[in-house]
């Protein structure tokens, strides 16, 4: 058993194909709760039509393509062979460290959006994305990321007149909140 | 016509034209900032301006944000615009291969054809056109949605046709999100931030730039980090401007029949220069020869070319709606019926009459628009793409603080900036496992207008799908559909026949 889930899934197409099949079953069992809309009594199409027939379409697809070893084999150069163990071996290699703490910045930047504030958080941001990625002065990431996040906030706020939130953080410090 | 000219060509409006055009490039330039919102933006400096003037501004604006928008779907594949998505397919690869001059210029000539020869069109056509707009039904709509679609086969290459159609389904399933048009919620789960589904920018951000942005990294070696650090990214060649002779020669044709069919689809309201891109990218791809085809997505000039020569054909067909019948095709040109409404003015069919001045000065700038942006940008490509040449560890978090800024600057709600992230990361797995990322961008533009236009045509036919065979303009919009789909495939079993039997070459 563990072998045939092994094979199926030993190439990259296939594995991108189960992670859509998974989708898309998750994605039919959602629609068949959609609500219905009665008030013109049954209509040939409602609000499930589209997404049971999107889903079914893409069940069949992604089943094809994992059950059918055959199907783009011949030109696609992403089947059982070298290529897939370059692929794997290209993985190992790569480099997942500065990817993932990219990740974990962007998604500590988006939480404390709202308590940073578009200056200090984008300032941040930068700061630490500048840092991440290779920069060794402290002084030089703080002076480009201050004065990009500032010029972009001057343009946005006073040429175009948007309005961006200062954060909570800033309006305790200027004693704006309570 | 005259008056128009007349009224164009006063030192002030050439003046307008001008700071439309630049405004509108750099605006157009930074991700969320759309023409739309660039017109938005320029709404209030046109209050003290007389109609025709404020007109004139808001349509160099509108350029000058499509151009902008061509801009930074090239140089950091970050297109922020929908109708910019197919100009990032080859714009994109062939700045990474060290022409990104090339690659604007390449944008700018095409712009400025399409916007050339859509202004002649429109300038020819304008009565007739709006008669025939106005005869489209939503059978028509979901016809043009599928032949919109079928844009997916330009991605079909090397095996990829089943993958490219999984991403498409998965792009329509993610336009499902939210309320439907019958106003019930779908797939929102009791978040209320997913009550109006996903923002196309979102998506669009998290895809793309976020996506190809991690992926760089990703590629990166990890044991490189000075080295990496202390040097300029690998793609930061700007090249040459120069298009030779016979790469201009290469793009005539293509860039021709793109910018008539980006005219004309533009002139349908609703469909619009993000259609029209698509379509335009599919046709020629389907149309190229086979050795041009295996440059399609790699940083072919005609793949390049087509896209934009349609999208801002386009952006000039959407104005026959609107000036002839009082209709915005699109969220722009409905800003400027809004700026219309506020001069006073009410377009449609008496416009011609009551006030040919603004009628035809309009017009007379949309091409005037074209030139300025061609004179203006030409010269300031050298400096725009020096943004290549900044150093990765600097460029890298830019392009993510403005992609992430781009998303907030349309919602105003950290939610969708959470959302993004999520979807980026998601991306660059099927990035990875080698899935097409622009076919899930194409589903997801056309899903919603899609189902719409389905449902109507169904309440229209009784529930029938007989429109698809027995209302002409549908049928042969849907066998053209047919064609452009079933076209690559029969182009590799003729060419796998002639394979097996030798002797037939």
């Amino acid at each position: 058993m563990a072998d045939r889930l092994k094979s199926l899934i030993d190439n990259k197409s296939r594995l991108g194909s189960l992670i859509l099949l998974v989708f898309a079953c998750a994605y039919l069992r959602a629609s068949l709760d959609v609500q219905i809309d009665m008030t013109f009594g049954e209509e040939s199409f409602n609000s499930r039509t589209m997404p049971i027939a999107l889903a079914v379409a893409s069940i069949a697809c992604a089943l094809v393509q994992l059950l059918t070893p055959l199907i783009g084999q011949s030109s696609d150069p992403s089947t059982p062979d070298d290529a897939t163990e370059q692929f794997y071996d290209g993985l190992k290699r790569a480099n997942w460290r500065q990817v993932v703490s990219l990740l974990i910045l962007m998604l500590l930047y988006t939480f404390t959006f709202q308590w940073l504030g578009f200056f200090l958080g984008g300032a941040s941001f930068l700061f630490c994305g500048f840092l991440l990625l290779g920069e060794r002065s402290y002084f030089t990431a703080a002076i480009v990321a201050l004065a990009l996040v500032g010029t972009m906030w001057l343009l946005l706020t006073q040429l175009f007149g948007l309005f961006l939130d200062s954060g909570e953080l800033l309006r305790i410090l200027s004693g704006l909140s309570s | 016509m005259l008056i128009g000219l007349q009224t164009a060509f006063t030192p002030l409006n050439i003046f307008m034209v001008f700071l439309g055009c630049f405004a509108g490039t750099f605006i157009g330039m930074l991700p969320g900032l759309g023409p739309v919102s660039a017109i938005a933006l320029m709404i209030p400096v046109t209050y003290g301006l007389d109609p025709a003037s404020g007109m004139i501004l808001m349509a160099g604006v509108y350029y000058g944000a499509v151009f902008g928008g061509s801009t930074s779907a090239i140089l950091i594949n970050a297109p922020g615009v929908s109708a910019a998505v197919a100009t990032s397919f080859d714009g994109y690869p062939m700045a990474n291969r060290g022409y990104a001059g090339k690659a604007l210029a390449i944008a700018a000539y095409s712009s400025y054809s399409g916007g050339t020869i859509a202004a002649v069109l429109l300038i020819a056509l304008v009565p007739f056109l709006a008669r025939i707009s106005l005869s489209f039904q939503s059978s028509d709509y979901f016809a043009m949605m599928l032949f919109g679609c079928t844009a997916i086969a330009a991605f079909s290459g090397k095996g990829q046709v089943l993958k490219a159609i999984m991403m498409t389904l998965l792009g329509l399933m993610l336009a499902t999100i939210g309320e439907d048009p019958s106003g019930i919620q779908r797939f929102t789960f009791g978040i209320t931030d997913l009550y109006d589904g996903l923002s196309f920018l979102l998506l669009s951000m998290a895809t793309f730039a976020l996506a190809e942005a991690l992926y760089v990294i990703l590629q990166s070696s990890p044991g490189n980090d000075k080295a990496e650090a202390e040097s300029a990214s690998p793609d930061s060649q700007i090249g040459s401007l120069k298009v030779t002779g016979s790469e201009f020669k290469e793009m005539a044709t293509p860039v021709s029949r793109s910018s008539i069919v980006g005219f004309f689809v533009g002139v349908l309201p609703g469909a619009g220069a993000t259609i029209a891109s698509f379509l335009a990218y599919g046709m020629e791809r389907n149309l190229a020869k086979e050795s041009q085809q295996q440059e399609f997505g790699k940083g072919s000039n005609i793949g390049l070319a087509a896209p934009e020569a349609a999208n801002n054909a386009a952006s000039t067909g959407s104005f026959v709606p609107l000036l002839t019948l009082g209709i915005p095709g699109s969220a722009t040109t409905a800003i400027m019926l809004g700026a219309l409404l506020s001069y006073g003015i009410q377009p449609g069919p008496r416009l011609y009459v009551d006030y040919p001045t603004v009628f035809w000065s309009v017009i007379i700038s949309m091409y005037l628009g074209n030139v300025v942006l061609l004179i203006l940008n030409l010269p300031l490509i050298p400096y725009i793409a020096k943004i290549l040449q900044m150093p990765r560890r600097y460029l890298t978090p830019i392009i993510l603080f403005f992609s992430l800024m781009g998303v907030y600057l349309v919602s105003f709600n950290d939610f969708d900036l959470q959302m993004m992230v999520m979807v980026g990361a998601i991306a660059l797995v099927f990035r990875l496992l080698n899935f097409p990322l622009a076919p899930l961008l194409l589903g997801f533009i056309l899903g919603d207008m899609m189902e719409d236009n389905l449902r109507r045509a169904l309440l229209v036919w009784d529930g029938s799908f007989a429109f698809m065979w027995q209302r002409p303009q549908t049928a042969i919009i849907m066998l053209m559909a047919v064609g452009m789909l079933l076209l690559p495939m029969l182009r590799s079993l003729v060419a796998a026949r002639r394979r097996s039997m030798p002797g037939l070459d």
